[in-house]
């Protein structure tokens, strides 16, 4: 190791104490460096004393008293023989109990994230699709029944304990029953039951309601209770049992008509209640519900009214009433209707 | 290849010669680093006890070391501040007191001169008013004349922190000399010359 003497110029015995190399030197003795540390001290005869003042403190720290036990080896030897034999089997039944723990450690964690798992998967946001011409029935966490129309679907978040109102987003078109959970004078946050449908929300105590939202129209028929409508622009209505409220979301127009509860409500039995109106509707069910694209030949066809149930489960069912009511001729290519004159 | 080395194979090998061989030369040692930390001899000496019944138990699983003393003198702290830790706590005292001393000789016969005396009072008071690790640092480097690679890991500090208790230390050690004791060493300079 070469040193630069120079370095040690303005050394104090601290320095020299902390200084890697005078400390290795010191320790080891190599001749060599011993000589390095005298010819340093001719040529800085001023660091002489501090470098002698380190020397001393590293000599007073080696020559520390070296403290003994009152056990000399071989007892200590003895002491440690006799112990072994009960040290090594309390060793193997703790290795024992650590790998027993660390199984059960194991199947507690596999339990403990499967209960996790289902607690999240309960917890989470639920969707409910229905497919093309499917209906469906649910129950709620709170007990409300939801039936959902065919093409819809239904989004919840699980977690209805929290003070929050319960909320669900609908696409489509679906009856609720909303269980009233108010108690009598004591109305909280969490008793309201919102129903958010495209720009709308509907906010409702316990009630019983129809929402049906298609092409841009947003139909509200309020059956039992009461329900406001908000859309968060000011719009802002209740409405009573018997009205519809019709929201036309492109033209931002609204209205409330009043018609026959059981026309709105028709689809949950499987039927279409058809009064006075037009071949339209009808197909609107056909596209919005089962898929179809339905293709009208002449337009005046649309002018044609009927009166009447059309059961509306099967699409061959549909086809099957408006071919001979209405005196049409209809041919199916897969999902592709084509409606023709009779003649 | 070192003496020690060849015990600690053939030690790892299950030779009980080997591992008293390493008993004998480590156990005084390991006794004397151990009651820097506690004055309580029990409680070095079951700390050596379980150290090396732990090791012979365990030998199987032991690493191969550039350095027996390192790896002794580290393991051997883990044991022993688990024993003093547990003795600590019958009588109360707080988890993070773990003192460590250094006790220059009061032997003189070691003195080269009588005035000497006066620079290791000295010494020796400004090492009490270091702080337990910063003694335990200069006691690993000066006394059992360790690398600081290998007081590092023995501590369980990096090595860059070790760095950072050492210069403290230093410091301490700077600010706690009086003056006088370099004029104590110039007078022994001195003598020396002219005897």
């Amino acid at each position: 190791m070469v040193q630069d003497p120079s370095r040690y110029k303005a050394f104090k015995a601290a320095d020299f104490l902390a200084d890697e190399y005078f400390a290795t030197t010191r320790l080891a003795k190599n001749v060599e460096d011993v000589r390095f540390w005298e010819s340093l001290i001719s040529l800085y005869p001023e660091v002489a004393a501090e470098m002698e003042l380190a020397d001393q403190w590293i000599g007073l720290l080696r020559q520390q008293p070296v403290f003994k036990s009152s056990l000399n080896n071989e007892a200590r030897w003895q002491r440690m023989k006799q112990a072994l034999p009960s040290y090594e089997k309390q060793q193997n039944r703790r290795h024992m109990i650590r790998r027993y723990s660390r199984w059960t450690a194991r199947v507690a964690a596999v339990l403990v994230s499967v209960f996790m798992l289902y607690e999240v998967s309960q917890m989470g946001t639920q969707v409910t699709n229905t497919a093309y011409g499917e209906r469906r029935s649910m129950h709620l966490p709170d007990e409300s029944i939801v039936q959902l129309n065919s093409n819809s679907k239904l989004k919840y978040v699980r977690d209805w304990k929290s003070d929050k109102p319960r909320e669900v987003w609908l696409d489509g078109e679906a009856m609720f029953e909303v269980q009233h959970t108010a108690i009598k004078n004591r109305l909280r946050e969490d008793d309201y039951f919102i129903v958010h449908v495209g720009e709308l929300s509907l906010t409702v105590l316990g009630t019983k309601f129809n929402v049906k939202d298609r092409r841009d129209l947003i139909e509200v028929t309020l059956i039992e209770g009461s329900v406001q409508i908000e859309n968060g622009f000011g719009l802002k209505r209740v409405l009573h049992p018997g009205e519809t409220f019709v929201y036309n979301s492109k033209q931002d127009t609204e209205q409330v008509i009043t018609e026959k509860i059981d026309k709105a409500l028709s689809w949950t039995r499987g039927e279409m209640l058809v009064e006075h109106q037009n071949l339209s509707d009808i197909i609107e069910v056909l596209e919005d519900n089962y898929g179809y694209s339905v293709e009208l030949k002449d337009s005046s066809l649309l002018q044609k009214r009927l009166t009447g149930v059309v059961p509306l489960t099967k699409v061959n069912d549909i086809l099957f009433v408006i071919k001979h009511t209405m005196d049409l001729r209809i041919d199916v290519d897969r999902k592709k209707i084509t409606i023709n004159n009779n003649n | 290849m070192d003496k020690e080395l060849l015990w600690w194979q053939s030690f790892r090998m299950g030779e009980e010669e080997a591992f008293k061989l390493l008993f004998e030369r480590y156990s005084p040692l390991l006794f004397n680093y151990g009651y820097r930390f506690t004055r309580e001899e029990n409680v070095i000496e079951d700390s050596i006890q379980e150290f090396f019944m732990k090791i012979w138990n365990n030998r199987a699983n032991l690493n191969d070391t550039v350095s027996v003393k390192n790896y002794v003198y580290k393991a051997f702290r883990r044991t022993l501040l688990i024993h003093i830790e547990r003795a600590n706590r019958k009588q109360n005292i707080p988890k993070e007191h773990l003192s460590f001393e250094i006790e220059l000789s009061h032997d003189t016969k070691i003195m080269r001169k009588e005035r000497l005396e006066e620079i290791k009072v000295q010494l020796q008071k400004a090492l009490d008013k270091m702080t337990p690790r910063q003694r335990e640092v200069i006691h690993l480097r000066y006394f059992e004349e360790l690398s600081y690679e290998e007081i590092a890991d023995i501590m369980g500090l990096s090595v860059k922190d070790l760095y950072k208790l050492f210069y403290r230390a230093m410091d301490s050690l700077r600010k706690n000399i009086a003056p006088f004791s370099l004029l104590v060493v110039l007078a022994l300079l001195f003598e020396a010359k002219s005897s």
